[in-house]
C-alpha cells in the first residue's frame, strides 16, 4: 500500500479565485492510498516548501501530488525538495496543473472546482504507479564552437576563450569580421567601427585558446549537449597560409583586376587573388577560384611566379575534419535584403545612384573606394541634394519583411548627419514611418541630426524616376497632408535585415529552429533569450534577430557565459525521463528507428536464454544520452515494447481511466 | 497652394472652420456600423493602413482630389465614415491600382473606393453627381442591347447631365474617321442578357439599405 | 496559335484603327482569331459601379459562350479595360469555387474558366510570331523614337498576375523595336490615362494625359506607341484641347502622333494606310511615319562590336611594338627589359576586357 499525500496550492487567489481550494482537498481525501492532504496559500515559497518537507517526514509518505501551476513552472523546484529534504525519490511527484489550464480559463467555480478535483484524481492514479527514476552524470567535452566570425562570433569566442576554453571560430568568409569592419563609424557615439572592430579580430586571432578558420562550413552536427561531433569543410585557397607573409605582391600583379568587391559593395574592383581589405585576419590572400584565370582556364600563372614564398597552390584541395565540441554559439548574422529585384519602383538598380545604406557607409569611409568623399557612384560627383528613405523591404509585408529592422532609424540619421557634416552645403531629406530611437543616447542624436539640418518627411516614396539627371523621389509628407517630390542626386535606401544565405541549411544541420521570418528561434523570447531549443546551442547576435552593434555584443557576452557554465560544470545531469525498451518484447522492426527525430535509437544483437534455448535476437537499443524523451518511438512501437519512463503507458491509463469512471 | 491650407484642407470642409477640433467621441455608432459593412465588402481592414501615404504619393488623381486617398482611409479608422462616403476621392479614383501595387500592407484602395462610390450612390450622396449618372447609363445602354453604344452613351450623358457639348468638338472628325457608325452588332440572346443585368442591379440596389444605420445616416 | 476574340464595344467605332492594324498583321504572322458568338459589353468600370457581382457577371458570360465555343482556346480582348475585367472574372472564377457558383448561377451558363485570358501584346512575345514579324518588315521605321505605353489595365492589379513589370514593363518595348523604331525609357508608361472619367469628371483628368506628353516628349519621343483603345482614344482626341490650354498658359504645344503597336508593326510591312488604321486619327498619323522610313539608318555599334573593335586596336598595338622591340634589338640588349613590363601590362588591360 502506497501513501500518498495531496498539498493543494491557493496562489493567493489566482488559484483560489476560481476553484474552491478546500472543496478539493476534501475530495483528495477521499482518494484510494491518499493518506495526507493540506493546503498552502503559496505552496512554492519557502514556509510552503518546508511544510510540505515536514509533511512527508512526519506521515511517511512515498508518493506526493502537488495540485498548483503548471509542470514547466515549478516542477523542478519541487523535485528538488523531494531529493534534498525528503527520502522521496523525486520522481515520485505528479504536479495537477490547477491554474493554468483549470482557474486561469475558467470564471466560475461551479466550473473550476469539480475540473480541479478531476485533475487532482488523475494525478493520484498516476502518481500511484510511478517508479524510482535516477540521473547520471555524462562528462562534457570542454571546447567550444561558434559559428559565424561577426562582431557577435568575435566577442562570444573571446569571452569563452578567455574563460580558459579552447575556441574554434567558423567563418565562412576570407576573413573574420563580418560587416562591422565596413561600416564607417557608429551611432550614437561616433566612433571609428574599423578603429573598434579590428583590434577585437586580431586579439581573436592571436588568443592562444581561438582556432580561426576561415572558408569554412559546418557540414554535419553529431552528438548532443556536452559531446557535439562537428564537421567542418574548410575550402581550398589556393595560398598555403602556413607560408604566405601576406605582402600583396600576388595582389598587385593579379591581371583579373575588374571584379566587383564585395568589402566595398561593388563600388570598387578587386583582383582574383584577394585580400578584402588591408586589416583583414588572417591576413593572407586567397585565390577566388570562380575568378582567377589558372584555375577557371588554366593560363596565367602570374601570382605563383611572383610570390617569394611560394604560397600558391593551384592544386589546393578543400579540407574535411571533424571534432568534438561540448557547445556551440550560433553567430551566422544578417545580410540586407536584395532591394532590387522587389522595388520596381524605387528604379530596380537601374540608377546607380539609387544605393544602399551599407553602400553609404563605403562612400563615407576614408578608406573607401572614395576615400571618404561622399561622391555619388555614376559620376563620382559630390551630391548636393541626398534623399534617405528609410524602411526598404522592412515592415513591407507586400514586397519584403513584415518586422522591424531596428537598426535602421539610428543610422539613417548617422548618415543624414555625416552627409550633412561632409556637405556643409547640401540638403538632405530623410523619409521615414517612425522615428524608433530606443536607446542610450539615441534620440538625443536625433535629435542632434534635426539640429544640423536633416529634413524628416512622414511618408513612405512612393516612385523614384529620373528627370535631367536628377532621381525625383515622389512621396507624401502626411503630416502636411501634402504630396512633395524632391529632385536628388543620390538616393540611400536604408534596407531590411533579413536572415543570410544558408540559415535554412545550418538550422537543420545543428538541429534548432527557425520563426516565419526565418530567424533562429531562442528558447523563451524573455527568460532564455540566448538558448536554442536544442541544449548545448546557443545564439548570439543577429542570427536570433535584427540588433545594432551594442545589443549584438551584450548578447554575444551572454550566449558566451551559457557555454562557459555548461563547460565549467564539465558535465550534465542525464535526463530520466527517457525511452526504455523491453527486449522481451521487442520485435526488432527499427520502426522506431525511423521515427526517432533525434537518432537516439538503432538496432543492436542481442543473446538471452529464452524458454531454456540460448537465442540471438536483434532488440532496439537506447542511447541515453541522446534520446529526449519525446515518446514518438512508443506510439510507433508496435508490439509495446518501447516505454517512457515517467510517462509509462500504465500510468497514462491510470489517469484516463480515473477520468472515465469517475 | 501653401501647405498650412492643405493641412486645415479636411477640417474647412468638414465643419466650415479651421479652428474647431472634431470630437471624437460625439460621432454617432452608426458610422462605424457602415464603415464595418462597406469595408466588409470591399474586403480591406483599415487597421492594415499605418498611413504611410506611398498610395497618395502615387496616386495619378490625388492634385485634383479634395481628400487623398491615404485620407480616406484614416477618416474611416477614425470613425469619420460619412466624410469618407460624402467626399470626392472615391469618385475620381480611376481603378488604376498602382496604390494597391506599392501598398506594403496590400490595403485593396480602388475596391474601397469602388464600394464607397456605391454607397454613396445608395444614399444619394455622391460628391460627384456625373458618377452614378454615368454608370446608371452606362448600364441602361447594355441593359438594352447587349453591347454599348458610344454615341448613345455620349449623347445621353450630356442630355441628362447638362454638359450638352462636352467632347462634341470630337464628333464631326469622329465621323469623318469612320468611328461613330460602328457595325450595329447584337448579341442573340439580349433579352436574357437584359434580363440578368437588371436583376442583378435591383439586387444590389437592395443590399445594405435595409439596415437602421443607413437609415439614420440618411436623417443625418 | 489560335485565339477565341472578344472584340469589345469599341472595335468597330473608336477602336476600329486597332482592330484594323492588328487583323492587318495577324494575318500575316500566324495570329488566327475565332470570334467569340454572343459576346456581351463587360461592363467597363460601370459594372463595378452597381456590384462586385454584376462586374464579373458580364464578362464572366462572354467567357462562357467562348468555352462553349472553342473549349481551352486563351481568349484575346485586343481592350485592356475589356482585358481587365475579363480577366478578372476568369481568375476569380478560377481560383474561388464560391464565387464560381455565384457567377454561374447569375449568368446561367457553366463557366469553367479553363482558357486564360490575355491582352493584344501577349501574342506577340512568342518566339515564333517576333521572328515573323521581323521576316515581313520590309520598310523599316528608321530610328522613330516612340514612347510604349502601357497604361495601368495591362500590367495591374497585381491580383491578376500581370504578365510584365508593373513598374517598367519591357515586352511592347522589344516588340517596336523589331519595326526598326526606337522605344525610348521614359516613366510614366504605366500611368492612368483617365479611362472613362474624362466624361464624368473631365477637368480632373486633364493634367493626367499633359503629364504622359510631357513625359514622353522631356525623354525624345517623336510619337507614342498603346495597346488599348481608350487610352489611344483619350490620348490622341484630347491633346488638341490640351495644346490649346497650353498655348492661352504660354507654354509650347506638346502634341504628337498616338499609335496602336501594331500599327507601327502594319506600317513596317508596307501596309496601305487606309487598311491599317492611319487614317482614322484625330491628329495626322501617316505623314511622320512617310518621314521616318525615309530617314537615314545610323548604325549605332553595340557593345560587343565596341569590344570586337578595341581587342583589334590593341592587337595592332601590340603588333607595332613588337616590331619597334625588333628594331630596337638591333640597338642592344640593356633597352629589353621597360618594353616587357608594359607589354605584360597591355596584356593584362586586353584581358580584362574580355571579361
Amino acid at each position: 500500500m502506497s501513501r500518498i499525500g495531496v498539498f493543494v496550492c491557493r496562489c493567493g487567489t489566482n488559484i483560489a479565485g476560481t476553484v474552491d481550494v478546500d472543496a478539493v482537498a476534501q475530495a483528495a481525501s477521499l482518494m484510494p492510498n491518499v493518506v495526507y492532504v493540506d493546503t498552502n496559500k503559496y505552496t512554492c515559497s519557502d514556509p510552503g516548501q518546508a511544510s510540505i518537507a515536514e509533511a512527508i517526514n512526519e506521515n511517511n509518505l512515498d508518493h506526493v501530488v502537488i495540485a498548483s501551476c503548471s509542470p514547466r513552472m515549478h516542477e523542478a523546484l519541487f523535485r528538488k525538495l523531494l531529493a534534498e529534504k525528503t527520502n522521496v525519490n523525486p520522481y515520485q511527484l505528479e504536479i495537477a496543473n490547477i491554474r493554468e489550464q483549470c482557474s486561469w480559463v475558467h470564471k466560475d467555480k461551479a466550473i473550476g472546482t469539480p475540473k480541479a478535483i478531476e485533475l487532482v484524481a488523475m494525478a493520484v492514479a498516476k502518481v500511484d504507479s510511478n517508479v524510482d527514476l535516477h540521473t547520471t552524470q555524462i562528462p562534457v567535452t570542454r571546447r567550444a564552437l561558434v559559428i559565424g566570425a561577426g562582431i557577435a562570433g568575435i566577442q562570444a569566442a573571446l569571452d569563452i576563450a578567455d574563460a580558459g576554453f579552447p575556441v574554434t571560430l567558423v567563418e565562412r568568409e576570407t576573413t573574420i569580421g563580418g560587416k562591422m569592419p565596413m561600416l564607417d563609424k557608429t551611432f550614437p557615439t561616433m566612433d571609428c567601427s574599423a578603429c573598434i572592430c579590428t583590434p577585437k579580430m586580431s586579439e581573436a586571432a592571436a588568443h592562444p585558446n581561438i582556432t580561426i578558420k576561415t572558408l569554412s562550413e559546418v557540414e554535419k552536427v553529431e552528438g548532443y549537449v556536452g559531446n557535439f561531433d562537428v564537421t567542418i569543410r574548410e575550402k581550398a585557397k589556393y595560398v598555403d597560409y602556413d607560408k604566405c607573409t601576406g605582402c600583396g605582391q600576388c595582389e598587385e600583379k593579379c591581371p583579373q583586376r575588374k571584379i566587383p568587391s564585395e568589402f566595398n559593395q561593388g563600388l570598387s574592383f578587386r583582383t582574383a587573388v584577394y585580400k578584402p581589405f588591408p586589416q583583414a585576419v588572417p591576413s593572407k590572400s586567397t585565390i577566388d577560384p570562380a575568378h582567377c584565370r589558372m584555375l577557371t582556364k588554366g593560363t596565367c600563372g602570374v601570382c605563383s611566379k611572383v610570390c617569394q614564398a611560394g604560397a600558391i597552390n593551384y592544386d589546393d584541395v578543400d579540407r574535411v575534419t571533424t571534432e568534438r565540441y561540448g557547445a556551440i554559439v550560433v553567430a551566422t548574422g544578417y545580410e540586407l535584403i536584395n532591394w532590387a529585384n522587389i522595388y520596381p519602383e524605387y528604379g530596380g538598380g537601374r540608377y546607380p545612384d539609387v544605393i544602399s545604406g551599407l553602400q553609404f557607409e563605403r562612400l563615407v569611409n576614408a578608406s573607401g573606394p572614395t576615400e571618404g568623399h561622399v561622391l555619388r557612384p555614376s559620376d563620382r560627383k559630390e551630391p548636393k541634394t541626398v534623399v534617405i528613405i528609410k524602411c526598404v523591404g522592412s515592415r513591407d509585408p507586400h514586397k519584403g519583411v513584415s518586422y522591424c529592422s531596428r537598426a535602421c532609424c539610428m543610422y539613417a540619421a548617422k548618415h543624414a548627419h555625416q552627409y550633412l557634416d561632409k556637405v556643409p552645403d547640401g540638403r538632405c531629406y530623410v523619409f521615414y514611418m517612425d522615428v524608433r530611437c530606443a536607446g542610450k543616447g539615441y534620440d538625443e542624436f536625433y535629435m542632434r541630426t534635426l539640429q544640423d539640418g536633416a529634413i524628416y518627411l512622414h511618408g513612405r516614396v512612393s516612385r523614384i524616376y529620373e528627370r535631367d539627371g536628377k532621381l525625383v523621389c515622389v512621396g507624401e509628407d502626411t503630416l502636411s497632408d501634402q504630396v512633395v517630390s524632391v529632385n536628388a542626386d543620390m538616393v540611400v535606401l536604408e534596407t531590411a535585415m533579413v536572415p543570410p544565405e544558408g540559415a535554412g541549411t545550418l538550422a537543420t544541420t545543428v538541429n534548432i529552429q527557425r520563426g516565419p521570418e526565418g530567424w533562429f528561434t531562442e528558447a523563451h523570447p524573455k527568460l532564455r533569450p540566448v538558448e536554442t531549443n536544442t541544449a548545448g546551442v546557443y545564439l548570439a547576435g543577429t542570427a536570433q534577430g535584427p540588433k545594432d552593434i551594442p545589443d549584438t555584443v551584450a548578447q554575444a557576452g551572454a550566449a558566451a557565459s551559457k557555454a562557459i557554465g555548461l563547460l565549467c560544470r564539465g558535465y550534465i545531469q542525464s535526463n530520466p525521463m527517457i525511452t526504455h525498451i523491453d527486449t522481451a518484447k521487442c520485435s526488432g522492426c527499427g520502426a522506431c528507428v525511423d521515427i526517432c527525430p533525434y537518432g537516439a535509437l538503432s538496432l543492436v544483437e542481442m543473446t538471452a536464454r529464452e524458454n531454456s534455448r540460448k537465442v540471438t535476437r536483434v532488440v532496439a537499443e537506447v542511447n541515453a544520452g541522446l534520446c529526449q524523451g519525446c515518446g514518438a518511438c512508443t506510439v510507433a512501437c508496435r508490439p509495446g515494447a518501447a516505454d517512457l519512463l515517467g510517462f509509462g503507458d500504465e500510468g497514462i491509463m491510470q489517469e484516463v481511466e480515473t477520468y472515465a469512471y469517475r | 497652394m501653401s501647405s498650412l491650407f492643405l493641412q486645415c484642407r479636411y477640417r474647412v470642409w468638414r465643419t466650415g472652420d479651421a479652428m474647431r477640433p472634431i470630437n471624437l467621441s460625439e460621432e454617432p455608432a452608426t458610422q462605424a456600423q457602415a464603415a464595418k459593412r462597406v469595408c466588409a465588402e470591399a474586403g480591406v481592414n483599415p487597421a492594415d493602413c499605418y498611413q504611410c501615404g506611398k498610395c497618395a504619393a502615387g496616386c495619378p488623381v490625388s492634385e485634383s482630389a479634395d481628400i487623398s486617398c491615404r485620407q480616406v482611409i484614416r477618416l474611416i479608422q477614425l470613425g469619420e465614415f460619412d466624410a469618407a462616403v460624402t467626399s470626392r476621392m472615391p469618385w475620381l479614383c480611376v481603378a488604376c491600382g498602382t496604390c494597391l501595387a506599392r501598398c506594403p500592407q496590400s490595403v485593396d484602395l480602388p475596391a474601397l473606393n469602388a464600394a464607397l462610390c456605391r454607397e454613396a450612390a445608395r444614399r444619394g450622396c455622391a460628391a460627384v453627381k456625373e458618377g452614378p449618372l454615368f454608370t446608371d447609363i452606362f448600364l441602361d445602354n447594355v441593359q438594352k442591347r447587349g453591347v454599348m453604344d458610344e454615341t448613345m452613351l455620349a449623347a445621353r450623358f450630356n442630355l441628362s447631365s447638362g454638359h450638352l457639348f462636352q467632347d462634341a468638338g470630337g464628333a464631326p472628325t469622329m465621323m469623318a474617321r469612320g468611328l461613330l457608325s460602328g457595325d450595329g452588332y447584337r448579341p442573340s440572346d439580349a433579352a436574357e442578357v437584359g434580363a440578368m443585368i437588371e436583376r442583378l442591379r435591383a439586387q444590389a440596389r437592395a443590399a445594405g439599405a435595409s439596415d437602421d444605420e443607413t437609415k439614420e445616416a440618411q436623417r443625418l | 496559335m489560335r485565339y477565341a476574340n472578344f472584340p469589345g464595344c469599341s472595335a468597330k467605332t473608336t477602336g476600329r484603327a486597332y482592330t484594323e492594324s492588328f487583323g492587318y498583321v495577324a494575318e500575316r504572322v500566324g495570329i488566327q482569331l475565332d470570334d467569340i458568338p454572343d459576346w456581351i459589353c463587360c461592363g467597363a468600370s460601370a459594372g463595378a459601379g452597381a456590384s462586385d457581382l454584376l462586374a464579373d457577371a458580364l464578362p464572366a458570360r462572354s467567357l462562357a459562350h467562348a468555352e462553349a465555343a472553342y473549349g481551352d482556346e486563351p481568349v484575346l480582348a485586343l481592350c485592356a479595360g475589356c482585358y481587365r475585367n475579363l480577366r478578372h472574372a476568369q481568375l476569380r472564377v478560377r481560383d474561388d469555387a464560391a464565387a464560381r457558383a455565384q457567377i454561374e448561377e447569375a449568368i446561367g451558363m457553366p463557366y469553367a474558366a479553363r482558357a486564360d485570358v490575355v491582352n493584344g501584346i501577349e501574342p506577340f512575345l512568342d518566339d515564333d510570331v517576333q521572328k515573323a514579324v521581323s521576316a515581313q518588315v520590309t520598310e523599316p521605321l528608321n530610328g522613330l523614337k516612340v514612347a510604349c505605353y502601357y497604361g495601368c489595365a495591362l500590367v495591374r492589379p497585381r491580383a491578376l498576375k500581370p504578365f510584365d513589370d508593373d513598374e517598367n514593363p519591357q515586352s511592347m518595348e522589344r516588340i517596336v523595336a523589331l519595326t526598326g523604331a526606337e522605344p525610348v525609357a521614359w516613366e510614366r508608361k504605366t500611368e492612368c490615362c483617365g479611362a472613362s472619367h474624362h466624361t464624368s469628371v473631365p477637368g480632373a483628368m486633364a493634367p493626367l494625359i499633359e503629364r504622359l506628353f510631357e513625359d514622353a516628349k522631356a525623354h525624345g519621343a517623336e510619337a507614342i506607341a498603346t495597346a488599348c483603345p481608350l487610352c489611344q482614344l483619350n490620348l490622341d482626341m484630347r491633346q488638341k484641347d490640351m495644346d490649346r490650354r497650353r498655348a492661352a498658359a504660354g507654354k509650347e504645344p506638346l502634341g504628337m502622333p498616338v499609335y496602336y503597336f501594331t500599327e507601327l508593326i502594319a506600317a513596317s510591312f508596307g501596309g496601305p494606310v487606309d487598311q491599317i488604321g492611319l487614317t482614322r486619327h484625330f491628329l495626322p498619323a501617316e505623314a511622320l511615319i512617310a518621314e521616318a522610313k525615309k530617314r537615314e539608318v545610323k548604325h549605332e555599334p553595340t557593345p560587343e562590336e565596341l569590344r570586337a573593335q578595341r581587342i583589334a586596336e590593341a592587337k595592332r598595338r601590340k603588333q607595332e611594338r613588337a616590331a619597334a622591340q625588333a628594331a630596337g634589338n638591333a640597338d642592344g640588349q640593356a633597352a629589353q627589359a621597360q618594353p616587357t613590363a608594359a607589354a605584360a601590362q597591355t596584356k593584362g588591360t586586353e584581358a580584362s576586357d574580355h571579361e
